[in-house]
């Protein structure tokens, strides 16, 4: 079997570890489960009980193949995913169901029973610790967009050169919109977002509703917890995305510029058509950075009272009088949703750089 | 012939420090006028002088028979009558070679797609690149880069090119396709300004050869006397040091 491993496989102990499973979930399958009564399958003769432990096998040998092209781009994933269900089926269920059959989680378990009231908890509480992850996930997607979009055109103000046969007025606004989107910056970058958050949802309705001379509760409407959460994630996001930006816009060769210039195009249409485009692009992995750490920084929401995952973590803690439990288990949801994320991220920007080694420059 | 570009009395510094100095220079229709002189003496500033990419500090310049240096001049407009190829391409790395051509023409000439790209696929064959229409500026050689470039700008049917060393970034093996393109256009009635350390190019393809040494134009005038017969003491020492012996 080593033999045949191929030597650009980068994880190899997973590759392992896999098919160890694999025959333990063939042995558990055409042995064991049978006799035990735990499989599914149990009552069928034994090459229907066969069938799913050689899919779990050859999941597993897929992880060894050497690379035969398409086809094994598109049978890996599929291998991999019937050894999950098999893993799945005949490990994890199994033992949370003897789990279960043997604690009594009839009523919360007493204290110190540590992963027992984890367990608890989460059986009785799942729906709004999922609810919570959805406003987390709702939040921090909406606001790195809109903060994305709102960057993008504070960071063509920051980024205004000022020419020098510019007007004494052209000056002027350039460098008042220059100085006011990086006194915005410095503001919303040099403050914590839970100071922001609480100053936002606390004075801004206050501040609109004097503002524009209408009543308080009709602005209270409006600006719900939920749009306040928004705006907050939002406006903290644009003030660094607008930094980033301007670091991959300043990344991007002069000449770009000058040849649009000299085709007759406008700043305006050069910067739109030709330089954002790249800066955005470069920019690319710290955009998506930020969505990442607005995922975890959402929680400081949970001060103005926005029903997020750790604002929901808060409430088990409240309602079964356990302190590490709900968090404990917000964690790792906060844990597995980074990760997956990071990694999907990884994928798209591997696909989008394999774009660009498509073909080889001769230069 | 008509007087097609006319620079007077034109200075430019940068931070105070002189780069040209009283530059006076007409160019004639379907002439090509080759620049050359020694780095740092104020070649390229004057190329972007001419499409104002550079203002000039003082002076006049006149394109076509207007004053472009008059304030209230369209700049824009005015450059789509006046081609740039630079010396590292400046393609549009977001953009397909055909995409670096059709851009300008759609959205400042305001083309409609269909004919903005069977005009580029027209211009696109005559510098010999219409089979790598498709492709990403990144997958070319610095040549083929370079005549995406000049065809960029031909698309715009401009009435000069300027070209600002056009070849000095590329490989010697690949400096003659450039200037084979070069030479097609000069042929064709093009007027051309050609910065260039090519001096073969210059005693070839030029109708007049311009020396430039410290910011001012030594001295003007047909290749043949400038590179066999030079009058100022400045311009035989560039060339001694340039020309190989004869």
């Amino acid at each position: 079997m080593t033999g045949a491993m191929p030597g650009k496989n980068r994880y190899p102990n997973i590759s392992a570890v896999l098919l160890a499973l694999a025959v333990l979930i063939f042995t558990i399958k055409t042995v064991a489960a049978p006799r035990s009564g735990i499989s599914l399958y149990g009552d069928l003769p034994l090459w229907a009980r066969l069938i799913p432990g050689i899919f779990a096998l050859l999941g597993a040998a897929a992880w060894f193949l050497p690379s035969f092209g398409k086809i094994k781009k598109y049978v890996k994933p599929a291998l991999v995913i019937l050894l999950a269900t098999q893993i799945a089926e005949h490990v994890v269920f199994p033992v949370v169901d003897t789990y279960l059959s043997v604690r009594d989680l009839t009523r919360i378990p007493e204290q110190g029973k540590f992963l027992d009231s984890m367990v608890y908890i989460a059986s009785r509480y799942w729906p709004d610790f999922l609810r919570g992850l959805s406003v987390t996930l709702r939040l921090s997607l909406a606001g790195t967009v809109a903060g994305l979009l709102l960057a993008i055109i504070f960071v063509f103000f920051r980024t205004l050169p000022v020419g020098e046969r510019d007007g004494e007025i052209a000056v002027f606004l350039k460098r008042s919109g220059n100085f006011l989107v990086k006194t915005y910056v410095n503001v919303f970058r040099g403050t914590p977002m839970m100071v922001q958050a609480v100053i936002i949802y606390y004075l801004l309705p206050v501040a609109l509703a004097a503002l524009f001379k209408v009543p308080q509760a009709e602005v209270d409407k409006i600006f719900t917890l939920m749009t306040a959460g928004f705006v907050v994630v939002t406006l903290n996001t644009a003030a660094y995305l607008t930094e980033v930006l301007r670091g991959g816009i300043e990344a991007v060769d002069k000449g770009q510029l000058e040849a649009a210039r000299s085709l007759g195009m406008s700043y305006w249409q050069a910067m739109r058509l030709v330089i954002f485009p790249q800066g955005i692009k470069n920019a690319l992995p710290a955009i998506c950075n930020e969505f990442l750490i607005n995922i975890k920084d959402t929680s400081v929401l949970n001060v103005i009272g926005v029903a997020e995952l750790f604002f929901v973590a808060q409430d088990a803690k409240y309602q079964y009088y356990r302190t590490y439990e709900p968090f404990i288990i917000a964690a790792v949801i906060y844990l597995v949703v980074t990760l997956s994320t990071s990694r999907l991220i990884m994928a798209i920007e591997k696909r989008m750089n394999l774009e660009v080694k498509e073909l080889p420059s001769s230069n | 012939m008509e007087k097609i570009l006319e620079i007077k009395n034109l200075h430019k510094s940068f931070g105070g420090t002189p780069v040209l100095t009283d530059i006076n220079l007409s160019v004639y229709e379907k002439e090509v006028v080759c620049v050359i002189g020694s780095s740092g003496s104020g070649k390229s500033t004057l190329l972007r002088c001419l499409n104002l990419l550079e203002y000039p500090d003082s002076g006049k310049v006149y394109f076509a028979g207007r004053e472009i240096t008059a304030p209230g001049v369209n700049v824009n407009r005015l450059r789509t009558e006046i081609g740039m190829v630079f010396q590292s391409f400046n393609l549009f790395a977001n953009k397909t070679v055909l995409g670096n051509l059709t851009l300008a023409p759609r959205r400042v000439l305001k083309m409609d797609k269909k004919s903005a790209a069977e005009k580029a696929t027209r211009v696109l064959e005559s510098v010999g690149m219409a089979d790598f229409a498709g492709r990403s500026p990144k997958t070319l050689s610095g040549g083929q880069k370079q005549r995406v470039a000049i065809a960029r700008s031909l698309v715009m049917e401009p009435k000069i090119m300027l070209f600002d060393e056009p070849t000095s970034a590329l490989d010697p093996e690949m400096v003659g396709e450039v200037l084979s393109v070069m030479k097609g256009l000069a042929a064709a009635g093009m007027t051309m300004i050609v910065v260039t350390h090519e001096m073969g190019f210059a005693r070839e393809a030029a109708s007049r050869v311009v020396f430039m040494d410290e910011g001012k134009i030594v001295e003007t005038g047909p290749p043949a006397v400038i590179f066999n017969n030079p009058r100022a003491e400045r311009t035989r020492q560039f060339l001694k040091r340039t020309l190989p012996p004869a």
